[in-house]
């Protein structure tokens, strides 16, 4: 029976699932040798293998530029290529890369630490999320995995834990490396350690990818790791600020376009699912080497990303663009802080934005001065509004303005004006009810201070 | 769809005819083309009394409802759960085996709740084929469960289920119902975030058991093995499983390989039954020469019509969605001169959209819908009320099939019918020959091969990504060696990587980037629907799956939906959208396709007994490429089936891989049997070359009974196994064309497995080959034609597997030879004249039945 198994086996075509390997096969790989008995398949198998690792090992180097020329050769003699440790702990071996920056450090153009110093309900307020209010940003915990897949799932390993926090005036950064499978119960631990001692994590995107597959392995490994206390995304932060300029929000591009960073000789996330598997199989820790280097900048640009959108939350400056003034104006309408949203609106539509964005700033401004109560500002902002609307948006302005007047000033004439406007613009039809409901009220009133005169 | 009226508010119409069963029984007994009749006499309940062992509340909610006693059968799994589930005793699994409509449900239900009410962490996890099936039950359930006054919840979890009720399913549900593709992909490579479900996980019911055959079968049996790991990993031991299945010949069997441990039967229902007729209609011949019979669709609608018009509910059962649309729509022209609005008569077929589907059943419940023609979607046990008579177009191919469709016919005291049309095809003739096959107890045994190879690798990796293997670990019931093996087969590739962990345990850890289920399909049709798009309203009508859409919705095919038809326009087959337009065309169309076979590997070779070498007929095992395309359709005219025209298809080849057995016959062979061919057909004008191509028809006759032979022997459904005469060929090579009297080729006979990678009914043809080819020879020679029919080698220029087919004889020379000469080439290999009439009994009279007239 099992014999006829390994015979079937061996006839079976190569198994599906392989398929990202494919991508990094050399092109001008050796053919697989024709017409050789199936006892060659392990050497053919060893001989892909070899092929990938070396155009892994190309690409690395590639990658890393003019650094590779100092680097000495893989396979060299047996040193770790790999800053950091192993530390023994009690539930095996752990290593721990630990890095720290200082009070200047710079990720781009913005402070890193100055991320602590930030209000926790700036960050309530970012994130939409109001139990955010009671986090003490000084100890939050920023943290970002590096894992052998996308899809998530059981069978997906983060192999990478980096974890930054703050000591001081400094940003302390600790990476865990998982060597290979079966050693993640340190791992685990430690993490558990320092979010017990977190008072929220910081991820971008880590809801719904780096913690619920931390969950998992926690699951899997049977450790305790306790929930975080409060976790902010702030991928949802970022495509709220940032998502209307940019379109696509990907830390890179937040780096790149925000933080005013830009990574040289970064390793294609693509390829790091492959990397470590070769570093696992080859034990070549050269491999792995760009890996570590890519998830620093990623835990030191959530805490640069932290300070950059708290900083547009608290004040605006001049270099900050019309959009984000607007998006950080609309996050403002949308949590209530209807004082700053008036003002984030009238910074928006202050900044020499297009015409259309200016409008839909004095629009919004409108609204939240509508619900700070501030009349005169609210026909101020639309009465702007009007002077720089466009087409179709005029009559959303004048409607605004009809109802303006009609109830909160409570001046019909100015009403029926911006309802005859309106008609000359949607037509009678559409203004009929209005118009009569006005006429009507305009009419009850003259008959009222009759009477009181009489 | 209209809206539905109510059939019964119209007027009587003006003719005065019979209601109810009884008096068309009577008038049917005369009709010669009943040939058979049966009475199941009315069973009296086994009854017993409430378990001592079951929880108060629930006893309590069971007489709440009226019901103060269980089935003996109830009573019994009840017991043999429970006991396996609180770990009292060495009780093992239970798969109950009762007919349709015995109470089947409640066998499960019981010791679910029970075990609820005693330990309210306890988790159930409900596996249905289908999700209509796992809907119908979650409701039924969580009445139950209301009434037993339990605050658990019970949630469908399948590809419908919304994103808020998902979470709530893994986080607060106590009873998950869901189908083998969403335990597959969805649940079981994200167990850890079911982990409270998992770690109470008590039991698992899988009902319709017996649908879990072949393939589909084979991937539940490795699906299973997965589950069984996960719930180990949490709970340290297997939950107690409780099968349920129609009545098939091994269901402890079929039980016990699927889970891979022990199982109990419990096959005595204590249901009582109304009295059951059953009849089967041969329609009568219509060409003797060509053993052609009349219509069995035409004759099926008209014993369906005489039960509408009678006022009996009835179910109608046809073969394909084709035959089904024909079906309705001859049905609805049929009454509809007796005032039966078309809107009294659905059809319910699996392509069908779920609020449609639901809209009938509603129809049918609620007594407005009186006749629905329907494919096997309702085969499977959804409830739909009361119905007293099925009518079944065409054998479904195995008895257990038959016999749950006849199911859905009969209350619990009144008279039911069960009526059973044959078809000219060859196991239907069967059958007509042999009703008794179809009276008696279900002989027919489901078969699984949960190590296939291909799909036990597809499960392993699956397996692997779900939990690392330790070494040493059996993959259910597969020994530890090879599952050994087939860990290091996915190392080398690779997939998954050794590695000894902290607690120095030697682990197989997945290695890849990809998330293995998500390339891995349950069933044979891997490959995501087609949807059906009608161009004039941008509707989607239907969906259709991979397969058939090649042949049902090329380019020009007359599509039908609901007694409508629709011309294809455009198929998209990058975006798997087919564009419609309605038509009122006088033909449909049917497809003809080109298989082309190859074979791979050779495992096994031998000579037929008795033969010698000098013959040259060899027989052979192995694997084999089977390539099948769609190459053209064919007009067929509505109501005389005349052949009206022929056009162009062109569609990507399907290709699989699979075993077979196969025949091969020498060029010598032949050419020595067409040397000897009498001078009476080479006077016809034939030359050598007519004599040699009579023999190859002949072979390809031989395919035809083969076939036949090998589903009967193999008690496994006809459309399991493929059959097509070609040449031995090695993968990539092309058919050499012989010289001009086509000669140069040994043809070849391939009987294969129709399923990828075989589920070994090839193995066990090559292993019975003797007494398939005498069973073939006897088919052959005790069949009534003059020269070949469908019922054994086939009618010749007729496709065989066209069940709609046009009785068109295109007579050739050497026609009238055919059987002569196969029943001469099966002497050649040995095959011993007619065996024993072990089955002719049938032919005679029996208690309640009559032979055929």
């Amino acid at each position: 029976m099992a014999s006829d198994l390994k015979r079937k086996l061996a006839r079976l075509p190569a198994p599906h699932a392989a398929e990202p390997d494919a991508a990094l096969t050399p092109r001008s790989a050796p053919p697989p040798p024709a017409a050789s008995g199936s006892s060659d398949a392990a050497t053919t198998i060893e001989d892909e293998r070899r092929a990938r690792i070396a155009t892994l090992r190309a690409l690395v180097r590639a990658s890393e530029g003019e650094h590779a020329a100092r680097r000495p050769s893989p396979r060299g003699a047996g040193a770790p290529r790999l800053p950091g440790a192993i530390v023994a702990t009690a539930s095996g071996p752990l290593h721990r890369v630990e890095r720290s920056f200082g009070p200047d450090h710079r990720h781009g153009r913005v402070s890193v630490v100055e991320a602590a110093s930030v209000s926790a309900a700036s960050l309530a307020a970012l994130a939409l999320d109001a139990t955010l209010q009671s986090v003490d940003p000084r100890r939050v915990l920023f943290l970002d995995t590096e894992t052998t897949g996308l899809s998530g799932g059981t069978g997906t390993l983060p192999f990478l834990v980096g974890m930054g926090w703050f000591e001081g005036e400094r940003l302390v950064l600790e990476q865990l490396l998982l060597r290979k499978p079966g050693e993640e119960r340190p791992l685990l631990e430690r993490l558990g350690e320092r979010l017990g001692s977190a008072s929220a994590i910081v991820t971008y995107n880590g809801k719904s990818f780096d913690w619920p597959l931390l969950r998992t392995r926690a699951v899997m490994n049977r450790v305790a790791v306790p929930p975080p206390r409060a976790h902010l995304d702030l991928l949802h932060c970022a495509r709220r600020v940032f998502g209307p300029r940019l379109g696509q929000v990907r830390l890179v591009q937040m780096e790149e376009e925000v933080l005013g960073f830009v990574r040289h000789g970064d390793v294609d996330g693509a390829q790091i699912p492959a990397l470590f598997w070769d570093f696992v199989r080859s034990e070549d820790e050269s491999l792995l080497a760009p890996v570590l280097e890519h998830n620093v900048h990623d835990v030191v640009a959530l805490a640069a990303l932290v300070t950059a959108l708290a900083e547009r939350w608290e004040g605006t400056r001049p270099d900050h663009t019309p959009e984000d003034r607007l998006s950080v104006a609309r996050i403002a309408y949308r949590y209530g802080d209807h004082p700053r949203a008036l003002a984030r609106a009238r910074d928006a539509a202050d900044a020499g934005g297009s015409e259309e964005l200016t409008t839909r700033a004095l629009v919004l401004g409108a609204k939240a001065a509508q619900k700070t109560e501030a009349r005169s500002a609210e026909e101020a902002f639309l009465l702007e509004a009007l002077a720089h609307a466009e087409g179709d948006a005029t009559a959303a302005i004048r409607l605004s303005l009809a109802k303006l007047y009609e109830h909160r000033l409570r001046d019909l004439d100015r009403a029926l004006e911006e309802v005859q406007l309106l008609e000359a613009i949607v037509g009678e039809e559409a203004m009929a009810t209005r118009r009569a409901r006005l006429e009507r009220k305009r009419a009850a009133r003259a008959a009222q201070r009759k009477s009181e005169r009489s | 769809m209209s809206t539905l009226e109510d059939p019964l508010a119209r007027p009587d119409p003006p003719w005065t005819s019979e209601r109810g069963l009884a008096p068309l029984l009577a008038r049917w007994r005369e009709d010669p083309r009943v040939v058979f009749e049966h009475l199941t006499p009315r069973r009296e309940a086994r009854e017993r009394s409430f378990p001592d062992a079951l929880h108060p509340n629930v006893a309590r909610a069971l007489r709440a409802r009226g019901v103060s006693s269980l089935y003996a059968h109830q009573a019994d799994a009840f017991e043999r759960a429970r006991l396996r589930s609180s770990g009292e005793g060495r009780a093992s699994h239970v798969v109950v085996a009762t007919p349709t409509a015995s109470g089947k449900s409640l066998c499960y239900n019981l010791p679910v709740l029970d075990a609820l009410s005693r330990a309210p962490e306890t988790t159930a996890l409900y596996l249905f084929p289908t999700k209509a099936l796992a809907r119908d039950q979650e409701v039924a359930l969580r009445a139950l469960l209301r009434e037993s006054e339990l605050g658990q919840g019970a949630i469908t979890f399948d590809g419908d289920t919304p994103g808020d009720a998902r979470r709530a399913a893994r986080e607060r549900a106590s009873v998950v119902f869901t189908n083998p593709d969403m335990l597959h992909a969805g649940i079981l490579p994200h167990h850890a975030n079911w982990a409270r479900f998992f770690s109470g996980l008590g039991f698992v019911v899988v009902d319709e058991l017996h649908s879990y055959r072949g393939v589909f079968g084979s991937h539940l049996a490795n699906l299973l093995r997965r589950l069984l790991r996960v719930a180990r990993f949490y709970t340290g031991r297997s939950p107690t499983f409780v099968f349920a299945s129609a009545t098939i010949g091994n269901p402890e069997e079929h039980a016990s390989r699927m889970l891979g441990e022990p199982v109990t039967l419990i096959d005595e229902s204590g249901a009582p039954s109304g009295e059951r007729h059953l009849l089967v209609v041969n329609p009568p011949v219509v060409n003797a020469e060509l053993g052609v019979r009349a219509s069995y669709t035409k004759t099926a609608v008209s014993f369906a019509a005489e039960l509408i018009r009678a006022q009996v509910p009835t179910l109608v059962f046809g073969q394909s969605r084709n035959q089904i649309e024909v079906m309705l729509k001859y049905l609805r022209e049929r009454v509809a001169s007796d005032g039966v609005s078309p809107e009294a008569i659905q059809g319910y077929r699996s392509g069908y959209l779920p609020e449609t589907r639901r809209r009938i059943e509603e129809g049918l419940r609620a007594g407005l819908v009186r006749a629905v023609v329907a494919t096997n979607a309702l085969e499977l046990g959804i409830d739909i009320g009361a119905l007293e008579a099925v009518v079944c177009a065409g054998y479904p191919g195995n008895v257990a099939a038959l016999l749950q469709r006849f199911g859905r016919a009969g209350r619990r005291n009144a008279p039911s019918l069960a009526l059973l049309v044959t078809s000219s095809m060859p196991l239907d003739q069967y059958v007509a020959t042999h009703p008794d096959l179809v009276a008696g107890a279900p002989i027919e045994e489901a078969r699984i091969d949960p190590d296939n190879v291909e799909i036990l690798v597809q499960h392993l990796k699956c397996a692997a990504f779900e939990l690392p293997f330790e070494a040493g670990e059996r993959f259910g019931d597969l020994p530890e060696e090879a599952t050994t093996d087939a860990l290091d087969y996915l190392v080398s590739h690779q997939l998954v990587h050794a590695s000894a962990g902290s607690d120095a345990k030697l682990r197989y850890h997945w290695s890849a980037e990809s998330y293995p289920a998500s390339h891995v399909s349950l069933r044979s049709a891997s490959w995501d629907n087609f949807v059906v798009v009608d161009l004039e309203t941008s509707q989607t009508i239907a969906e259709m799956d991979f397969r058939a859409t090649h042949t049902m919705l090329h380019v020009q095919a007359i599509y039908q939906h609901d007694a409508e038809q629709y011309q294809v326009e455009r198929l998209d087959f990058e975006n798997h959208k087919a564009f419609v337009r309605k038509v009122v065309p006088d033909y449909y169309t049917t497809a003809m396709t080109y298989t082309r076979v190859s074979v791979t590997s050779e495992d096994d070779a031998a000579f037929v007994r008795g033969s010698l070498e000098a013959d040259g007929v060899a027989v052979g095992l192995g694997e084999v490429a089977i390539v099948e395309k769609v190459v053209g359709y064919k007009k067929i005219k509505f109501n005389t089936h005349e052949n009206v025209g022929y056009g162009d298809v062109r569609l990507p080849e399907l290709a699989m891989h699979t075993s077979a057995l196969w025949l091969t016959f020498s060029e010598a062979t032949v050419l020595a049997l067409a040397g000897a061919l009498p001078a009476s057909l080479t006077s016809d004008g034939a030359s050598p070359r007519a004599a040699r191509a009579a023999v190859v028809e002949a072979i390809d006759g031989i395919g035809n009974a083969l076939h036949v032979v090998a589903s009967v022997g193999l008690m496994c459904d006809p459309r399991d196994l493929g059959h097509v005469m070609g040449e031995r060929l090695g993968e990539g090579e092309l058919p050499q064309r012989g010289d001009a009297d086509g000669a140069g080729f040994d043809p070849t006979l391939f009987v294969f497995d129709r399923v990828p990678g075989g589920v070994g009914l090839a193995t066990r043809l090559f292993g019975d080959r003797d007494a398939l080819l005498t069973r073939a020879r006897s088919l052959i020679e005790l069949c009534p034609c003059e020269s070949g029919c469908p019922a054994c080698i086939g009618a010749a220029g007729i496709e065989p597997d066209d069940p709609t087919r046009a009785p068109g004889p295109r007579p050739r020379p050497g026609l009238a030879l055919r059987k002569k000469l196969a029943i001469a080439l099966l002497a050649r290999v040995g095959a011993s004249a007619s065996e024993p009439k072990a089955h002719a009994r049938a032919d005679g009279p029996r208690d309640g039945a009559r032979g055929a007239s």
